[in-house]
């Protein structure tokens, strides 16, 4: 459960009776995470492909009954099913899917985890989650990005939950090794001393 | 979860240890964090909001329409009859039958008389009393209309097909009347038909009178063609 996952509950409660600012809301309060989602899957046309979700959203929102994180978990597979349609389509328009390794400059060795974890950027994140086998990369989007849980992730992938979880937590694991942040507790930080290694 | 949730952090806390919780909200949040909402962005979403709750609400039919087509406002519009005009063709209707019954039980027609089973001229089927119906042992509706002559196309009781194999007269259920009418229910938008079908079922359930209607009134079987195409 998201901090403002209560708000947005109530925002998309008020959009089904008909209130427009209430649905701006949920729209505000939930399209970092779905926009951010789409581009872990199909890249540049995230936009494009989150302007087709919001149409359906809107359209289907008399389908949709429960709180803010289960708003999350529904417009997530919405989104994932426009992703799908377009990758469909692209097969014959070969191009850089977002779960194609990607040339991206990766922080050398001599820089600390700490310093790599400051300077994230969101193409360098998404490049990073890009290199995960696909089942890993979508469940750490879905865990990580839209900020569902394991079991609302698996919803949205039609899979079982403990698959989803393994998935996400491997796919995280090899993340904070590419990044230098162990996952077992030992932390670089190079903030005080950088000879520290 | 949105731009400003740092709280909580991404939802992985259950299940990895607080390294892997820490890295998932920061790896969120740098995803999260170029891609805001836009202006432009919220307007077309609340665009397409109020277009579909527009359309929803423009949606609901008026009690009687029928989504149908826009034949229906055309030449077939007199035969959206309601029940008024319907309740008018029934009573006409029976008091032909009425009025067939009373010359029959005086045994003013020939080959009329409801207890005789052999067959007749008239129309051989229905000299047997259907099934279900007391008040009518036979069809004198159609002996009423017609001089006695074995008619091909008086056949009206598809529930007793039996009675005219014996007699030698083919079966036929698809009536000139009605022949249409079960082609047309495919054509029809998944929505409609139930709208449609509910005021041709009372017609369609006085079948056996078809006959009649269709002598008495044969512009209103032309009028059921160009609707059954629909």
């Amino acid at each position: 459960m998201q901090a403002r996952d209560g708000e947005l509950g109530a925002a998309v409660a008020r959009a089904q009776q008909g209130d427009e600012a209430a649905f701006a809301t949920a729209y505000r309060l939930v399209q970092p995470g779905l926009l951010g989602y789409l581009r872990g899957l199909v890249g540049d046309e995230a936009e494009d492909v989150a302007a087709e979700a919001w149409l359906e959203i809107a359209r289907d929102l008399g389908r949709f009954s429960g709180d803010g994180a289960g708003f999350r978990g529904w417009t997530a597979t919405i989104a994932r099913h426009r992703a799908l349609d377009l990758l469909r389509r692209q097969k014959v328009r070969p191009r850089a899917a977002a779960f194609e390794p990607d040339l991206v400059e990766l922080p050398g060795p001599h820089s600390t985890s700490e310093q790599a974890l400051e300077t994230l950027s969101t193409e360098r994140v998404l490049a990073l989650i890009a290199e995960l086998p696909r089942e890993q990369g979508e469940a750490v989007l879905l865990r990580v990005v839209v900020g569902l849980d394991g079991p609302a992730a698996a919803r949205v992938l039609g899979k079982r939950p403990g698959a989803v979880r393994t998935s996400a937590h491997r796919g995280l694991q090899r993340l904070a090794e590419e990044l230098g942040v162990r996952g077992n507790g030992e932390e670089r930080s190079g903030t005080k001393d950088k000879r520290r290694r | 979860m949105g731009g400003g949730s740092r709280n909580a952090g991404a939802a992985s806390g259950e299940d990895d240890t607080g390294d892997l919780a820490v890295l998932a909200e920061r790896l969120g949040a740098a995803v999260r964090a170029g891609a805001a909402a836009t202006p432009e962005g919220e307007e077309r979403a609340v665009a397409a909001f109020r277009a579909a709750r527009d359309a929803r609400d423009a949606q609901a039919p008026a009690p009687g329409t029928r989504l149908w087509g826009t034949r229906l406002w055309g030449a077939r519009r007199p035969w959206r009859m309601g029940l008024p005009a319907r309740a008018a063709f029934g009573a006409l209707l029976a008091s032909v039958m009425l009025g067939g019954v009373a010359m029959a039980s005086i045994g003013a027609l020939p080959g009329s008389t409801p207890d005789r089973p052999t067959p007749s001229p008239t129309a051989p089927g229905h000299a047997v009393p259907p099934s279900g119906r007391p008040t009518l042992p036979a069809r004198p509706t159609v002996p009423l209309l017609r001089p006695p002559k074995p008619s091909p196309e008086t056949p009206r009781t598809p529930e007793d097909p039996e009675k005219h194999d014996h007699h030698g007269k083919p079966k036929q259920k698809p009536k000139p009347g009605h022949e249409q009418k079960p082609e047309a229910k495919p054509e029809k938008p998944p929505k409609a038909p139930q709208h449609k079908e509910e005021p041709l079922k009372p017609r369609q359930g006085k079948g056996r009178d078809q006959g009649q209607k269709a002598a008495k009134l044969p512009h209103k079987a032309a009028k059921d063609s160009p609707k059954a195409k629909k």
